[in-house]
């Protein structure tokens, strides 16, 4: 009789070993547990700045425009594309937002404005890959230069204080207060769903995917992949220009530098997530999680203590470590170092 | 000083004016001429744009051409494109001075040896002998520090963080240096807290990391930013999402901006520096074409405009919106 009690006994641990393994094979879940890690270590080392609310609200605050540029930019790389130009459309799109309140009080029609010339620089983006046939790093690099320097221009390099924003629908819809809770952040999960949806539920998402696998068979197939591309990077100039109007709606402000901060916090979100560089796949979930840590390491490092020279230095240690921690979490086997060690334990 | 700079820019610049178009075109002091001159950041930023305006101004007023070069605050893109700027062989160059006097002596050498003047801006260059148009950055940042500790009362054992460039030959490291002088002496506590380059150029990112700083210290009476107009601007996010009101705690800065001058309206930012670099472009293009022209050379202006505070901010809120100021 106490053999079988044993077994049952020894199945159970087990049993639930398993689940907790099949959770990590959940998109998002890794990256998560990294995230709720690196807080708990900074709940411990900061706890004045981390045990307290109003932190979280910052974060709340001024994540959402990254975090909706790296959903985009998802999009972007799971179709093994790449697109720098986003900087500069951010910038263009706020000008076109800030002015247009400025100097006429437009508020939706500003919205409608900055949104389309947004779409309309993707478009431009999308026309010169597919019809030039410059391929998409070194095309939107110019376009970085390009769109930067027509901001410029046009907005004779000044910049624009939009404090008579605050109060007005657009401003509470977009990034207004629930108690101390910021709007803005509402609908950038809301925006990570849809995005979600479109890429494993919708057949402009199959697409991206069939193409950042194999763009020659998905044409084989029957993919236009000249009109999904330029789709793509309509959409991922949509989408900058959406971000850029939450950041000045949040900032009540425009500068020509704008935007330009987040090339590479954007995007080390999209791969600190888990997205393939190779296209092909993509991790949305992990994206949003990949802005969250992104944001969260230098000011959890400043609220522990850490000033300098030091800050940078532990950045780049975080990253490594959130990066190695995520891919362990999701298969051990993926870190030849940790593949190598269990393969020496089993022997 | 400040008055006899202003006057000096406004008499030149209405003169000018004045000047029949026609006969001004043909007699313009530095027709023919064409002069380099760097910018320091990027097109139209903060600390850039006023820079841009008053060298053209200058440039149309006295028929050169000029060249603008932005090295985006870099200091090696500083010493290359002044050599790129060498190469092209015009009758003077304009630079920054952030690489430092060693960096810059192979340049200013072969520069010599070609006949080509050399003007500085913003950042000076102890001893070369070149015509500089800036502030005194380390007495800058002194100042800086010192209307902090005045405006906040301060006293001894008090705390405050320094959000800025600590790095050697960066943008702004002389006037933190400054900063930290005052306040070593006063003995006032402080806190470094580095900048990004993402903060640097996108001031919001500035924003969550301050307010981390802010929740772990709430014993801090004070933030100073010495040297970046941007992050100046953002400080009034800041405390209010660091739960901070108005005045609560002082928040100085450097270089004025429409969104920073809103700041001192609202109450949070205290004190801004103004280092009018609108004066920074014009001036070392009238001063290379007069040292081309006429070998007057060994000028040094300090461009320092003062403070804006509540007191004063109005009368200059109309001159940030033109970009002038």
């Amino acid at each position: 009789m106490a053999g079988p009690t044993h077994t049952s006994k020894a199945t159970a641990p087990q049993g639930r070993l398993q689940a907790l393994l099949g959770l990590t094979k959940v998109e998002g879940v890794p990256i998560a547990i990294v995230l709720l890690l690196l807080v708990l270590l900074f709940c411990f080392i900061a706890p004045r700045a981390f045990l307290g609310y109003r932190l979280y609200m910052s974060f709340m605050a001024s994540v959402p425009p990254p975090m909706i540029i790296a959903l985009g930019l998802t999009l972007v790389v799971v179709a093994g594309e790449m697109d720098l130009s986003f900087p500069s459309i951010v910038a263009f799109a706020s000008y076109v937002f800030s002015a247009l309140f400025q100097q006429y009080g437009l508020t939706w029609p500003a919205l409608a404005a900055a949104l389309a010339s947004g779409a309309a620089l993707g478009l431009v983006n999308g026309l010169i890959i597919t019809q030039f046939g410059i391929p998409s790093l070194i095309a939107t690099l110019a376009t970085l230069f390009l769109f930067g320097g027509l901001t410029t221009v046009i907005s004779n390099g000044i910049s624009v204080a939009i404090p008579q924003i605050i109060g007005t629908d657009i401003q509470t819809v977009f990034v207004g207060r629930i108690g101390v809770f910021p709007v803005q952040m509402i609908w950038a999960i809301a925006i990570a769903v849809l995005i979600w949806m479109v890429l494993n539920r919708h057949r402009f998402g199959e697409s991206l995917l069939f193409i950042g696998d194999n763009a020659r068979v998905a044409k084989v197939v029957g993919i236009a992949t000249d009109r999904e591309k330029i789709k793509l990077f309509t959409l991922m100039g949509f989408m900058s220009a959406l971000a850029g109007v939450f950041l000045t709606l949040e900032t009540t402000s425009y500068f020509s530098s704008q935007g330009m901060g987040y090339l590479l916090t954007v995007v080390a979100s999209v791969f600190i997530g888990g997205t393939s560089i190779f296209g092909g796949s993509g991790k949305v979930i992990g994206t949003v999680f990949g802005a969250l840590i992104v944001t969260i390491i230098e000011a959890g490092l400043v609220a522990s203590g850490i000033q300098g020279f030091w800050t940078q230095f532990f950045i780049g240690v975080v990253f490594i470590v959130s990066v190695t921690l995520n891919t362990t979490i999701e298969d051990p086997d993926k870190v030849p170092l940790i593949k190598k060690l269990r393969s020496r334990a089993m022997n | 000083m400040h008055s006899l700079v202003k006057g000096m820019a406004a008499l030149a610049l209405s003169a000018l004016a004045l000047a029949p178009a026609a006969t001004y075109a043909q007699d313009a002091l530095g027709s023919g001429m064409t002069v380099y001159m760097q910018m320091g950041g990027n097109p139209g930023d903060t600390a850039t744009l006023a820079r841009e305006l008053g060298a053209r101004d200058a440039a149309k007023s006295l028929g050169v051409k000029l060249v603008e070069q932005h090295a985006g605050w870099n200091p090696q893109t500083m010493l290359t494109q002044a050599n790129e700027a060498l190469a092209a062989q015009p009758d003077a160059i304009i630079i920054m001075g952030h690489p430092g006097t060693s960096a810059f002596t192979p340049f200013l050498q072969k520069a010599k040896e070609a006949g080509i003047v050399v003007v500085d801006n913003n950042n000076g260059l102890p001893g070369t002998g070149v015509s500089y148009f800036g502030l005194d950055n380390f007495g800058a940042g002194k100042n800086l520090a010192q209307a902090t500790i005045d405006n906040g009362k301060l006293k001894e054992g008090d705390k405050v963080v320094i959000y800025g460039a600590f790095i050697e030959g960066a943008p702004s490291n002389d006037v933190a240096k400054g900063t930290m002088e005052v306040l070593d002496a006063n003995k006032i506590a402080y806190d470094k807290v580095q900048w990004s380059n993402e903060a640097v150029a996108d001031p919001s990112l500035a924003v969550p990391v301050l307010v981390a700083y802010l929740q772990a210290n709430p014993d801090v009476k004070g933030i100073i930013v010495p040297g970046h107009g941007g992050v100046t601007a953002v400080l009034g996010k800041v405390l209010e999402q660091a739960g901070k009101k108005p005045g609560e705690i002082q928040a100085t800065g450097f270089d004025i901006s429409a969104p920073a001058i809103q700041g001192v309206k609202d109450g949070y930012i205290t004190v801004i520096l103004d280092q009018q670099p609108y004066l920074q472009g014009f001036f070392p293009v009238v001063a290379a074409v007069l040292e081309k022209k006429y070998g007057l050379a060994g000028l040094n202006l300090n461009t320092g405009g003062g403070f804006v505070t509540k007191d004063n901010v109005e009368q200059i809120a109309a001159l940030v919106a033109t970009g002038i100021r």
